[in-house]
């Protein structure tokens, strides 16, 4: 457990042309528990040069300065926490939370970002306006990811040359890139396709929008130059254009937006941020596990993107993500990494979906697991099988006995009429887990009761223990079709619908067919009308 | 030629209550009727209340404060217990889970047809829309929830936000609080002369024709949905240019703002100092607050409540000290708000206490039982004197309408109905 310590975060590495006078701010505040004010130290290039006892609160923060004079030259700037104190055991500890650091010179200096917005120099070109409406129009292009029409630019330029009169030059610039951040085509996708009708109403999407919704699917932010070329060259429009860009896409570190986004959802490593498991309960349960586990999924997911393997391999793969504190936790023979890294897993060793450590913990209670939630997870993330709502006065829920298993709880919970239609579902699903408490970590026995595994998956037969559990669900059909449910969702941004049903289901059975891969469903999805088009709305 | 209250101060560290002169008093306070002054701060609190430690046993001026009210126990001379409130949309819908009535619907009293986002105006935009209040925001939606899991049957939405500015327009709360803090007190002000300042805010002028204009170019091209969709961004537009262009006249100094990332009691503290400063500095006079969303799931470790909120309250009685713990604090939280709102003047000198009308209201009664017929909200604050406060009413299970009937009435709003439920002011409540 960590005593009194350091800790440093490097806030910068400023280069600067010229010996440069600097004000350096820190907003920060601070709060401690039975150890001392928490203290600030700024260091530059190595050298503490200040430091000070933060007494104001995260809350009501206030500002630490400190000026001086920086040579010309790379200069690292670190802000460290030197009485660092952090007891969980005792509830004891102290803490600094820096919100910003801000670096400001006396003099007028040129901002890295600068170069991105003026794309040429006025006060270098034989036509200084020229070049201002190069820069204004060009902001706008990518700031609406699309090429303007000459109407759209003339009225952008038109807009700069109102501004200038009154604030100048280069502030009207600054204000036409504010105007450019709130208009609506910046704010929405919209696309507005040409009259010739497409079949069966549905117009197909124009190819800069098609680029967008490309982008923000695999990498939830807006198109590179490279896609830009595409949606400008038609190469959007065919099959073969689309799968040469979802597969450069995929390799792009930009990718990394899909574990981030879509499998942080799917495999609940978001919900296990805010997940608490009681320290008394389960003491070795610390953040560095934590970490493990998100990033264990994570990395899980993205090596299906591109490992080529069908998605049933999920819960029965032969590698794995582990470091040494995860391996600990999972028993397995450590890797001799404090970083994540890909190790060859068989037979019994811990491995797959249904044994990884963020959902079951994410799902569990802060001092046991939930079978109950376990289930639901399984029947909603992997089976697609919703369960309706619980019936009006739901009553209290029955006392644990003393001593008893959840098992046993839940069981007199089924007895109920009431509660039995809907727990007659869930719990079986989650039961077989029990021998995985609620951080994940393997179990024998239970309030001195050895483990009962038996479960069952609703319309999928009996299990007992997770290794059953994995065997059926790589097997079951409903596994991808239900990520196929949930990946398109993801690639449309909108609850499906109706309409929606017989995209999917085509998807699934295309899917059945090619091999069953992650990467072969991303493809499919794209390659959908559902995809390509939008419903036309006919005339107005 | 409007003086700024600033710059008469010369730059005096401390914030100074001046009496008010008729020198400094914006002209838009002469214009303004009595009622538009009142604040209405509708604080929500998650996963009912545990009856037995919040609601007294007593009827009338003598009450006591069970334990999880206690911290309420100093503002006595202040507040309305209610209990017996009828939540009766609550009680109209079947195939959807209970938090997602009773959190969706609690503060607009709307049938629920299943599963679309359809709801209707909550109470706090049908005050915003009667008094048409000339603050630079109309009202403020704030947070201090994480989005969790949703309820069963319903659009997430309704266990997210309690505000509705008309049937399928939830009100998302802001639930950073420095973004609330930039959101009212970044950018005003640009440029350092009255003279560069009014220059810029004519640009800010030609900045929002142009995106309007081009906004309905767009329009023109787009199917009636999307049509549709694109008039919230007029909406959106409309109240920037609003705000952004009426010069600004900060009768306070709002200070450096909160930090970014937070923890979850340090959020609830930022946010509840940016209430304070809100209403202070006049930015809004109507504000609903989510200290967690409906069917919260979050762990209190620091108050030694570790078990997940919605888990304890259908936990047994080994999990009740922690439920009890839980909202005791949250209890605390409230009645913080409360005293600042009580020590903290008015520009005219008056505490805002006195002219506030501060709603602390749950979701639904007993959490164990997602009981939504015996409802115990808290009103804290005179409103101008048109609250007769200390007393605890039982409410005998008259409508939950009806209350908003009353509150509405208090700030001077002319009706005698409110959503499904609401047909006449609820008695006992008006001095």
């Amino acid at each position: 457990m960590p005593r009194y310590g350091s800790k440093a975060l490097t806030f910068g590495v400023f280069n600067t042309p010229a010996d440069e006078a600097v004000t350096i701010s820190i907003l920060a505040g601070g709060a401690s528990v039975g150890v001392p004010t928490p203290e600030m130290g700024l260091v530059i290039d190595g050298v503490q040069v200040q430091t000070w006892v933060v007494s104001a609160t995260p809350t009501a923060p206030a500002l630490h300065t400190f000026a001086t004079v920086l040579a010309a030259g790379e200069h690292t700037i670190t802000v460290s926490f030197p009485n660092g104190y952090d007891e969980p055991a005792m509830n004891i500890y102290n803490t600094l939370v820096v919100g910003h650091v801000d670096v400001t010179s006396d003099a007028l200096v040129t901002p890295p970002g600068r170069a991105l917005i003026y794309v040429c120099e006025p006060s270098a070109a034989p036509d200084p306006e020229a070049c201002y409406r190069d820069i204004v129009t060009t902001f706008t292009e990518r700031a609406w990811r699309r090429p303007l029409t000459a109407a759209e630019a003339s009225a952008v330029v038109a807009l700069w040359q109102t501004l200038r009169v009154e604030e100048g030059d280069d502030t009207a610039v600054s204000l036409v890139t504010r105007a450019m951040l709130v208009s609506s085509r910046f704010l929405y996708r919209a696309s507005t396709p040409t009259p010739d009708a497409g079949v069966d109403d549905l117009v197909p999407l124009d190819d800069y929008t098609l680029a967008s919704r490309l982008s923000y699917f695999l990498w939830s932010s807006m198109p590179d130059d490279a896609l830009f070329a595409a949606a400008a060259s038609g190469a959007l429009r065919s099959e073969q254009g689309l799968r040469d860009e979802v597969k450069r896409m995929l390799v792009d570190p930009k990718s990394v937006a899909l574990r981030k986004g879509f499998a942080a959802q799917w495999l609940s490593t978001r919900a296990l941020a805010s997940a608490a498991p009681d320290p008394n309960v389960f003491p070795y349960f610390d953040e560095t596990l934590r970490t493990a586990m998100v990033e264990e999924a994570e990395l899980f997911f993205q090596d299906f993107l591109h490992n080529g393997r069908p998605i049933g391999d999920m819960f029965d793969p032969d590698f794995g993500f582990v470091n040494d504190r995860l391996a600990l936790h999972y028993r397995l023979p450590p890797p001799g990494n404090a970083d994540l890294v890909r190790v060859p897993l068989a037979g019994d060793d811990r491995r797959g979906l249904a044994m990884q450590g963020a959902w079951l913990t994410a799902t569990s209670a802060s001092t046991r697991t939930s079978p109950v939630n376990r289930g639901r997870w399984i029947l909603e993330q992997l089976l697609c099988t919703s369960v309706p709502p619980p019936p009006p006065d739901v009553p209290a829920f029955m006392e644990p006995k003393e001593g008893a298993t959840m098992r046993e709880t839940l069981a007199e919970h089924r007895k109920n009429a009431a509660c039995a239609g809907c727990h007659d579902l869930l719990d079986p699903a989650g039961l077989g887990l029990e021998e995985l408490d609620g951080v994940a970590a393997l179990r024998t026995t239970e309030n001195g009761f050895p483990i009962d595994t038996t479960g069952a998956l609703p319309q999928g037969g009996a299990y007992a223990g997770a290794r059953e559990l994995a065997s059926a669900l790589r097997d079951d059909p409903r596994v991808p079709e239900c990520l196929t449910e949930k990946l398109y969702v993801y690639a449309i941004g909108r609850q499906a619908v109706g309409e929606d049903r017989p995209h999917i289901e085509q998807i699934a059975a295309q899917l059945a067919v090619e091999g069953q891969s992650l990467g072969a469903l991303l493809e499919l999805i794209v390659l959908s009308p559902a995809f390509r088009t939008q419903q036309s709305e006919g005339a107005e | 030629m409007a003086v700024s209250r600033r710059r008469f101060l010369g730059g005096a560290g401390a914030l100074i209550a001046l009496p008010a002169l008729e020198l400094l008093r914006a002209p838009r306070a002469h214009s303004e009727p009595e009622a538009a002054r009142k604040r209405l701060l509708v604080y929500f609190v998650p996963n009912g209340r545990n009856p037995a430690t919040w609601v007294p046993p007593e009827t009338g001026e003598a009450f006591s404060f069970p334990q999880a009210l206690s911290p309420l126990q100093d503002l006595k001379g202040d507040l309305i217990h209610l209990s017996g409130l009828f939540h009766t949309s609550a009680t109209l819908s079947s195939g959807t889970g209970d938090h997602a009535l009773g959190t969706g619907t609690i503060l607009n009293c709307a049938p629920y047809p299943n599963g679309a986002i359809h709801g209707d105006i909550s109470m706090d935009q049908a005050l915003v829309a009667s008094l048409q209040p000339s603050t630079r925001f109309p009202s403020l939606q704030w947070g201090a929830g994480e989005p969790m899991a949703c309820d069963f049957g319903a659009s997430c939405i309704y266990t997210q936000a309690i505000s509705w500015a008309g049937p399928q327009a939830p009100l998302s709360p802001t639930i950073n609080p420095r973004v609330a803090f930039d959101q009212m007190f970044a950018g005003t002000d640009e440029g350092s002369t009255e003279e560069e300042k009014a220059r810029r805010r004519a640009s800010f002028v030609s900045v929002l024709d142009y995106v309007h204009d081009d906004a309905r170019i767009l329009q023109s091209k787009l199917g009636t949905n999307d049509r549709q969709k694109l008039e919230e961004y007029f909406t959106s537009v409309r109240e920037l240019e609003k705000r952004i262009t009426q010069p600004v006249e900060l009768t306070c100094d709002p200070g450096q703002g909160p930090i970014d990332a937070l923890d979850y009691p340090s959020r609830v503290q930022a946010f509840n100092d940016l209430i304070i400063l809100a209403f202070q500095c006049d930015q809004t006079r109507v504000i609903t607050f989510m200290i967690e969303n409906g069917l919260s799931g979050r762990s209190h470790p620091f108050i030694q409540a570790p078990g997940g909120h919605h888990a304890i309250t259908h936990g047994g009685a080994g999990d009740l000290p922690q439920l009890i713990a839980l909202e005791t604090w949250q209890a605390q939280q409230a009645a913080y708000v409360a005293q600042r709102l009580k020590t903290t003047l008015d520009d005219e000198g008056v505490p805002l206490l006195d002219n506030t009308a501060m709603l602390i209201l749950p979701d639904m009664g007993a959490g164990s039982t997602h009981d939504h017929t015996n409802l115990a909200p808290v009103l804290v604050g005179k409103c101008g004197g048109a609250l007769r406060t200390n007393q605890a009413l039982k409410c005998g299970g008259a409508p939950l309408g009806n209350l908003y009937v009353a509150l509405l009435q208090a700030f001077g709003v002319q009706t005698t109905t409110f959503g499904v439920d609401g047909v006449e002011p609820l008695p006992g409540l008006f001095a």
